[in-house]
């Protein structure tokens, strides 16, 4: 075990953990939360996005130890945030949301984009979300979601 | 079980790799997934995360300097629209979905030694050099020949890869990957044509091909037979020009079947990719 300090979604974290564990096992096994998802563990469904500095990454690939005094924010950390609870909002109001396993990590992908691309073009939405595999909507509920809050 | 070792230095890094029990990580995008299949699970991990140093992109006298620990997205920023690079700015672009091109590292996509890695192809026609360091010096490489096998590179124990660096270039270059889908899809065959003309001539050709061969690899016979080629004025010598390209491939590159494709169906697409680039770079280089 080792020690790990770090941001998580805006407040201080310390917590014990196992010396190999990744970002995610923290995150749901250690500290409760739930939010974000493990599809395949290998890094290809992106259920498990989560952003470290505010770049999004699968956390289920991240060793815990590489987010030491790193930012991390999940989708609880989404939640609180009035601004980027717009993106959820979206996301219900044009039915991007089915089954809602993908979710956490598509609006965490979103987030990601709208950084990056404040008004991101419908190729800039499709490559930002093509980390992120869905498997009930289609895509097109999501691309039209994130279109609408550009 | 292994331990999770962090050095603060280049140099302690060189001294816990130096052990042979133990193995780098840097972006770790392959390590869980290896774990999982039983690799490295005796082996002490060590994490170059701390090492900031690694990360980022010089303009030197020599070249471009591009730090191991750079990721794919960074290098796709910084690279796009600058000539030649430009191939790797596509190469990097082309790599997994954006959360592991914000984490994988070229040092990463080198030293995994995976005959599928997308920026080999590219380092190999610029002729990148890579800088491997260890406690007692460091040693300059060529990127060609530095590749043994699937998993095996020619890095010593005890060596870490610092820098990949590029000399500057005035010709142009295209890099090309045929996947089964767009985004996190493994190469069935990738490519990346250099090229310099002169009056209608190619002056300076390289080729490099990869998933096709226990490495990606130069395709040196194809080269030659380019380097000798003129002005193809007709679209039947162009068509030609692809026969003759698929005689000198055969010799170059050897793919096999595997999950994702059959060896022949992997050497029609090399034959037509390496066409494609060197017909596109012709042409720009045209106008």
């Amino acid at each position: 075990m080792r020690t790990l300090d770090f941001i998580l979604n805006g407040e201080a974290c310390h917590t014990e953990i196992p010396e190999d564990a990744t970002l995610l096992k923290v995150l749901r096994d250690i500290l409760h939360l739930t939010g974000t998802k493990e599809g395949c563990g290998e890094g290809d469904c992106g259920a498990c996005t989560v952003l470290v500095d505010g770049r999004s990454v699968n956390s289920c690939l991240f060793p815990a130890v590489q987010a030491e005094g790193c930012q991390v924010m999940t989708i609880e950390g989404v939640e609180a945030h009035p601004e980027l609870a717009r993106i959820q909002k979206a996301f219900v109001d044009y039915g991007a949301v089915q089954c809602g396993f993908c979710s956490p990590g598509m609006i965490m992908s979103t987030v990601a984009l709208l950084q990056k691309y404040p008004k991101p073009t419908e190729e800039e939405i499709r490559r930002g979300l093509s980390g992120n595999i869905c498997r009930c909507t289609g895509y097109q509920a999501m691309v039209d979601a994130i279109q609408s809050l550009a | 079980m292994s331990q999770m070792l962090i050095p603060n230095t280049v140099t302690e890094a060189c001294q816990m790799l130096s052990s042979g029990n133990s193995v780098a990580c840097a972006g770790a995008t392959n390590l869980y997934v290896d774990r999982e299949k039983g690799k490295y699970l005796d082996r002490d991990i060590v994490s170059l995360h701390r090492l900031k140093e690694l990360s980022g992109i010089r303009e030197e006298k020599d070249g471009w300097h591009i730090g191991s620990l750079t990721t794919f997205d960074l290098i796709e920023d910084a690279f796009r629209g600058q000539g030649a690079m430009d191939a790797l700015a596509e190469a990097a672009s082309l790599v997994g979905g954006p959360q592991i091109r914000n984490r994988g590292t070229i040092g990463g996509n080198i030293l995994s030694a995976s005959p599928a890695a997308d920026t080999v192809p590219v380092l190999m026609a610029l002729d990148a050099v890579l800088v491997l360091v260890a406690e007692n010096g460091q040693r300059m490489v060529s990127i060609n020949g530095f590749m043994k096998g699937p998993g095996r590179t020619a890095i010593h124990q005890g060596e870490i890869l610092t820098e990949i660096v590029i000399p500057f270039k005035t010709g142009a270059a295209r890099f090309r990957k045929v996947g089964k889908r767009n985004a996190l899809a493994i190469s069935i065959i990738n490519a990346a044509v250099y090229m310099e003309k002169e009056a209608g001539r190619i002056t300076t050709l390289a080729i490099a091909v990869g998933s096709a061969g226990p490495t990606a690899l130069r395709a040196f016979h194809t080269e030659e037979l380019l380097r000798a080629w003129k002005r193809p004025g007709s679209e039947e010598k162009w068509q030609s020009l692809h026969e003759e390209i698929a005689i000198a491939l055969s010799e170059d590159i050897s793919p096999i079947d595997d999950i994702r494709a059959t060896g022949s169906y992997r050497k029609t697409v090399a034959d037509n990719v390496v066409l494609q680039l060197v017909r596109e770079l012709w042409e720009a280089c045209e106008k």
